[in-house]
């Protein structure tokens, strides 16, 4: 019977390339999610408010400066710039956005997700809405393993900045 | 061995990272707010997004209807009922002889389901859940087209299922 060794290096590329993968989808993700909200302030305010999980007064700014979170880090995430802080924000983003998502489905309100559109065409959050949102959620986590503990999986190839 | 030399401990790391997550906040607060002063229609910082405020028509009447009064006019069937929710919801079920027009998919229902009702017609608007507004969304919409008594019953679905009022699935529905 053959043994196959498997050489540590040789898995290198295909993590590398995953790393990279995960990077652009997410920020690809998070600057066309952000185009719609940017551009109709006031309906994603009106989405905002249908998860009822933020108080009245906080429903506006959150609407005006949240899209353009979104926008910058999802050009930081393509650009490789402030790496640590882009995914660490990344993380949060897409914690926070499962959670609304999470609460929304378990008080079985009947919303539109607004993920990415402010026209409410979308038909109401489901399942689908949960898994592909949490689909998002790994990758943002696999991109902070990758960033913060390169040492522990015998990885450096972050782009230092 | 390099490497570990070369590699900042992770507190450091995440020291950093905090710092820059603060200043893309920061950096993302500025444009937005300052995006948002320059536009044509800037919204306001703070706005009042209390409950009653979203019931209200553009002329900032309450256009909410108690269920009793939904009721009486079911009863005496001086109303139309409007099911705002996705067709899967009112196949569900809904209110009896309701009219689903989903409201996010409005441009397909809307002329083929109350392009020939007269505008003077009691419209009762509902959907489910008091963070649905869906409802209310749909009552603005008809009150655009020139319906002149559009209301609102909130949280539509629950309250009428609690009050045991008739209910039907879109098996017997006319609309299927």
């Amino acid at each position: 019977m053959k043994i196959v060794k498997q050489n540590p290096k040789t898995s290198l590329p295909v993590i590398k390339m995953i790393y990279h993968l995960c990077r652009i989808i997410l920020g690809a993700v998070l600057i066309y999610a952000s185009i719609d909200k940017i551009v109709n302030p006031e309906a994603f305010g009106k989405i905002i408010y249908t998860y009822q999980l933020l108080p009245g007064k906080m429903i506006n700014i959150i609407a005006i400066i949240l899209p353009w979170l979104e926008l910058i880090v999802g050009m930081f995430l393509i650009f490789q710039l402030w790496v640590p802080g882009t995914v660490l924000l990344t993380n949060a983003l897409f914690m926070v956005f499962i959670g609304a998502i999470i609460s929304a489905l378990l008080r079985g309100l009947n919303i539109d997700c607004g993920c990415f559109s402010t026209s409410g065409g979308n038909g109401s959050m489901n399942m689908v809405t949960f898994f592909r949102d949490f689909s998002f959620v790994i990758m943002a986590f696999s991109l902070l393993v990758f960033t913060f503990l390169p040492q522990k999986i015998g990885l450096s190839f972050r782009k230092e900045c | 061995m390099l490497q570990k030399l070369n590699k900042p401990p992770i507190k450091a790391q995440l020291i950093k990272a905090l710092w820059q997550l603060v200043m893309i906040i920061i950096f993302a607060a500025a444009i937005g707010i300052g995006f948002n002063y320059i536009r044509n229609k800037p919204i306001a910082l703070v706005d009042d997004w209390s409950n009653q405020n979203q019931l209200l028509d553009k002329t900032g009447k309450d256009i909410t209807i108690t269920l009793d009064e939904a009721r009486h006019h079911f009863e005496e069937k001086t109303a139309l009922f409007f099911d705002a929710r996705d067709k899967e919801s009112f196949d569900m079920g809904h209110i009896k002889e309701a009219t689903n027009i989903p409201f996010q998919d409005i441009d397909n229902y809307f002329f083929e389901r109350a392009g020939n009702i007269s505008p003077e017609t009691l419209i009762i608007t509902y959907c489910d859940g008091r963070a649905c507004n869906l409802s209310h969304e749909l009552a603005l919409f008809l009150s655009d087209m020139g319906f002149i008594n559009v209301r609102i019953l909130v949280n539509g679905w629950t309250e009428w299922q609690k009050a045991n009022l008739p209910v039907e699935t879109t098996l017997s529905s006319p609309f299927k």
